[in-house]
């Protein structure tokens, strides 16, 4: 399987030049990967039956427990299957969509389709759930390029931009939930997890990881309030979007909270958060779907409402629910996936994408008429389709289950719009309209057999249950249940309730397809709704971000140096002063300490003395004797305080920083004018008089300490007789610290250097301002 | 005594802190030199200031004795001071060359590489 | 700065700082003093030159540019490391040879780097500072 893998991810890679050299047949050749992929898997699936599960392990990070390991179960089956089966129709399908564009562009995208397909493969094959989600964000990264492959539209980088921030904001929940888990049971292996997932519920670690994970799948499959970017996501070309919205990536959400439901069920809230999320989400897309008027728009609220009613399916108890969750995925993959080819074929064709606007198809594109007839059958739940049999399995699951009759009837209801879509999306376009439109591009065998193969399947299924249950849905099944369960499917039930349920759907959506025009009137009308139910709170969240970044830049950022710098020094009070206050420590003041030295007394005031001069002048020159008489002030501390080196150093320092400041005055104007507004003023004496407190209190802490003196008295006892050195500060500087030393004197020499080439340069002076 | 020392320290660096907030480049760089001694000091008060007794081991001797100066802040200070000497004057050749440029040592003048006020383009001027 | 007296008195009181400076350079091991002190006592005696006769004479003084001191400087200081990390494995690992009661060490050599460079570096400062005034 590793194998495979990585010839489905070198097989995208050689398909760029595969498929231009090959065009405009490119799509029938690279769709030899996908097809190859799917009967090797196949083989795979034959022998499961026996083993139960096939893994295979590559050591990748041993360091970090991340190994990579790939599964293979009755579940992972259904997934890979679905993913390679439907990879082969898009990718034949995308061959002919892109046979009238330029061949660089197909390559493209045939190359990322299959990329995007093996991410998915990897997704869900993975069983190390950190490689897992390595394959799972990069679902989302190839998602944003395929929706924003038209780039040239700015509708198309929106959207991209939009399913990226919200699946990748996502993809960072579920991070966090998986590093959690991996916290807690010390491993990132699906499989171990599941097995001790008692041991993980009992930690105060399962809730937190619980709705991260949650968070990671809601984004994914776009449940409520993530379901706008779905919708959205339709400005991809329609092979992609029958690829991102039937079978496959917005359904790996619904795998991860599948694979999770054995370990999570512990926990109440699980299913209940699931039911009542994926019923609000169900409700939510029916209304937005009776309000548009797009093609693929419609086909895309269904689809909300489809994960919406997974996602539900997962969270309900009782007794069928899994199988329920399995069929449908299948049933929605196969009809969804046709539903899309044949709008992509039917807009392509005719260059209008409203419902509204195109009609009276049916002799121009037979085949694809014929197709979405077959697909829509099986969307409407209509026997004898597989769509059929997953309806009465689902309104089984729901009176079975604890939840009530609230969720049985948003699920007639959300039905009911299903078959109404499925009905208007069948016969509108080819029968109906007063228009008939023109047909540009006529439907090629690449167009129509993906649709013709899938509708044609829910049929074949729903005719001939036995082998996909024996196939598919038994082992998939098993694997979610935890123990075999005794599959069954027929097409006829008798007469039970739920083919009562499905009775009212029919008769529902009957009154909904009359209707449609009206209903569809009505509610466009009312654009605050569409505002509420659409990506309006995104689209806020997003502006407020912006401005408030905008705003912030604003505040800091205003270009005036006395606000950076009086920022920087608040900041820096502000964090030390309330350290000093939350450690709760008092620093403990030595009153009486060192020798009284009357001379170093004096010296000090001086200082003192010197520095407020030099903030009160407004002549620079007396500002530096003031600063000149702080800096020949410290140096005879240092000569007064055995420090003799320190002490000539600084007073050849000052002599020469009078040197260089004299020559900076003589060129400068002398007087200084203030630069500072009262109020400024005021604010910068506040912050100048913290600071000193600040280090006044930070110095009288540090002298309260006793010293360590352990180098100090190393130095002292090793500086003659090891170093041959008397002046034990002149040994440190040329022996012990000498490495530190000649680094200090290369800054010199580049301080020098700087100033030598910066001031050989004379600027021309622009204006005086 | 310690606490003298500490008290003009945190004189010496307040009154440094609030040149350094002025606009006026040359005070900035008046202050920057300032502080660097203050923190000279800082180095040096942290070593403790207890004797006037160099850290010069006395001939015949082979070790330091016990009641001369700590040596260890002294290395540093020293290397401290020129260092900082090397920064002032790199500072005061910037303020000179931003002088000779812009003909002002205002830093509200210094504008060419950030717009006073606000770092957004005026609304008229946005696409 | 055209004081008659201060120009004399100039190479005088430049002879001596650089006496000076060489003489603080050298008892820098034993006594207060060293590279650093040796080094700007060296750069202020050209400072003086320089105020007193003009930036010309102190460099034709120097004779070197101020960056050939300086590279001179860190020369120096790297093969005052060299002969450690030679015999002793570790780079700025200081050699003796003691003669009798004086000792020369590689130490000596790895201040005088230090020197110049100090001098190189803070004598191009103010060179630059002073010209065209």
């Amino acid at each position: 399987m590793l194998a495979a893998l990585l010839v489905s991810f070198l097989g995208a890679i050689l398909a760029r030049f595969v498929v231009s050299r090959t065009f405009p047949h490119g799509g029938w050749v690279a769709a030899l990967l996908p097809a190859g992929l799917f009967l090797f898997f196949l083989a795979k699936g034959a022998s499961l039956p026996e083993v139960g599960a096939i893994t295979e392990t590559l050591e990748w990070v041993p360091a970090l427990g991340i190994s990579l390991t790939l599964r293979l179960d009755g579940f992972a089956l259904l997934f890979v299957l679905l993913i390679t089966g439907i990879g082969t129709l898009v990718t034949i399908y995308a061959g002919a969509y892109f046979a009238h564009s330029p061949k660089e562009e197909a390559a493209r995208f045939l190359t990322l389709i299959l990329l995007f397909m093996t991410a998915m493969l990897g997704t869900v094959l993975s069983d190390n759930l950190i490689v897992m989600f390595v394959f799972w964000e990069a679902t989302s990264l190839l998602s944003f390029m395929l929706i924003g492959f038209n780039s040239h539209r700015a509708q198309a980088r929106k959207a991209a931009l939009q399913s990226l921030i919200v699946t990748g904001g996502g993809g960072l929940a579920l991070f966090g939930g998986i590093l959690l888990i991996g916290m807690t049971l010390g491993t990132f292996s699906l499989s171990e997890v599941a097995q001790r997932a008692t041991e993980l519920l009992a930690s105060p670690l399962a809730v937190p990881a619980m709705i991260l994970i949650m968070l990671g799948a809601f984004t994914k499959s776009a449940q409520l309030p993530f379901h706008f970017w779905l919708p959205q996501a339709m400005e991809a070309p329609a092979p992609a979007s029958a690829f991102l919205h039937s079978a496959t990536m917005v359904k790996l959400g619904v795998y991860l909270l599948a694979r999770f439901d054995l370990i999570f069920e512990g926990i109440p809230a699980f299913g209940a958060t699931l039911v009542i999320v994926g019923s609000l989400t169900m409700l939510v897309a029916a209304v937005r779907a009776l309000s548009t008027d797009g093609f693929k728009e419609v086909l895309a609220h269904s689809t909300v409402g489809s994960l919406g009613v997974l996602v539900m399916l997962i969270g309900l108890d009782g007794d069928y629910s899994v199988t329920a969750l399995i069929a449908f995925i299948i049933a929605h993959a196969l009809y969804k996936a046709a539903l899309f080819f044949c709008a992509g074929t039917t807009i392509h064709a005719v260059g209008e994408g409203r419902l509204s606007k195109i009609g009276g198809l049916a002799r121009r594109l037979p085949m694809t008429t014929l197709a979405a007839g077959m697909a829509a059958i099986s969307m409407a739940g209509l026997p004898p389709t597989l769509g059929f049999i997953t309806k009465e399995y689902l309104f089984e699951s729901q009176l079975n289950a604890s939840s009530g009759w609230v969720v049985v009837a948003v699920a007639v209801l959300v039905n009911a719009v299903f078959a109404a879509i499925a009905g208007v999306a069948a016969i509108r376009p080819y029968y109906l309209g007063k228009t008939r439109s023109e047909v540009k591009h006529p439907e090629t065998l690449g167009l129509y057999l993906g649709p013709l193969v899938l509708g044609g399947l829910g049929f074949l299924f729903g005719l001939a249950p036995d082998f996909l249950v024996r196939g598919l849905i038994q082992p998939a099944n098993d694997v979610l249940v935890g123990h075999t369960v005794d599959l069954s499917f027929s097409l006829w039930h008798g007469f039970t309730p739920m083919l009562a349920l499905s009775a009212t759907v029919v008769a529902f959506a009957g009154g909904l397809i009359a209707y449609w025009h009206r209903i569809h009137y009505a509610l466009s009308l009312n654009k605050g709704l569409a505002r509420v139910l659409g990506d309006f709170g995104f689209n806020a969240a997003f502006a407020g971000l912006l401005r408030l970044a905008e705003r912030c830049t604003r505040l800091l950022q205003n270009g005036d140096q006395h606000r950076y710098t009086s920022t920087v020094a608040a900041a820096v009070l502000l964090i030390i002063g309330y350290g000093v206050l939350a450690s709760g420590t008092r620093p403990v003041i030595a009153l009486t300490d060192g020798r009284f030295d009357m001379p170093s007394v004096i010296v000090l005031l001086l200082m003192c003395l010197g520095a407020f001069a030099a903030t009160r002048t407004p002549s620079l020159l007396r500002a530096m004797i003031a600063v000149g008489v702080v800096g020949f002030g410290s140096a005879l501390i240092f000569l007064l305080n055995g420090a003799p080196d320190v002490a000539l150093t600084q007073f050849s320092v000052e002599v020469l920083l009078v040197l260089i400041l004299v020559a900076l005055l003589l060129r400068v104007p002398e007087r200084a004018a203030s630069t500072r507004e009262p109020r400024e003023k005021r604010l910068d004496i506040l912050i100048s008089a913290g600071f000193a407190l600040v280090v006044f209190v930070a110095l009288a802490a540090t002298v309260a300490l006793p010293l360590d003196g352990r180098i100090s008295d190393f130095y002292a006892a090793t500086s003659y007789l090891e170093a041959h050195g008397r002046n034990v500060v002149n040994v440190v500087l040329v022996d012990y610290r000498a490495i530190d030393t000649l680094g200090e004197v290369i800054v010199v020499a580049f301080a020098a250097m700087s100033v030598w080439g910066l001031l050989r340069i004379m600027p021309r002076r622009r204006a005086a301002p | 005594m310690h606490l003298l020392f500490a008290f003009a320290i945190a004189i010496v660096a307040g009154c440094s802190l609030y040149l350094i907030l002025s606009r006026h480049i040359v005070r900035i760089l008046l202050g920057v030199t300032m502080l660097s001694a203050a923190i000279n000091l800082v180095i040096f008060l942290s070593g403790r200031i207890v004797t006037n007794v160099p850290a010069v081991i006395r001939a015949g001797e082979s070790s330091l004795s016990a009641d001369a100066a700590n040596p260890l802040p002294q290395a540093l200070v020293l290397t401290a001071i020129v260092i900082g000497f090397s920064l002032t004057a790199f500072f005061a050749a910037l303020a000179l060359q931003t002088y000779r440029s812009l003909g002002s040592v205002d830093t509200r003048h210094i504008d060419a590489a950030e717009r006073l006020g606000s770092p957004f383009p005026a609304a008229k001027d946005r696409p | 700065m055209n004081s008659l007296i201060f120009a004399a008195f100039s190479r005088i009181l430049f002879i001596l700082m650089l006496a000076v400076s060489l003489f603080v350079l050298y008892r820098g091991h034993n006594e207060p003093g060293g590279g650093f002190v040796g080094g700007l006592i060296a750069a202020a005696g050209f400072a003086t030159l320089a105020l007193a006769r003009g930036v010309d004479v102190a460099r034709a003084t120097l004779r070197f540019e101020p960056m050939t001191v300086i590279g001179f400087g860190i020369l120096a200081a790297l093969l005052g490391g060299l002969p450690g990390l030679w015999l002793d494995d570790s780079f700025l690992a200081h050699q003796w040879a003691i003669l009798g009661s004086a000792h020369i060490g590689t130490t000596l050599l790895f201040d005088i780097g230090v020197y110049l460079v100090v001098l190189g570096g803070i004598l191009s400062l103010i060179l630059r500072f002073y010209e065209g005034l």
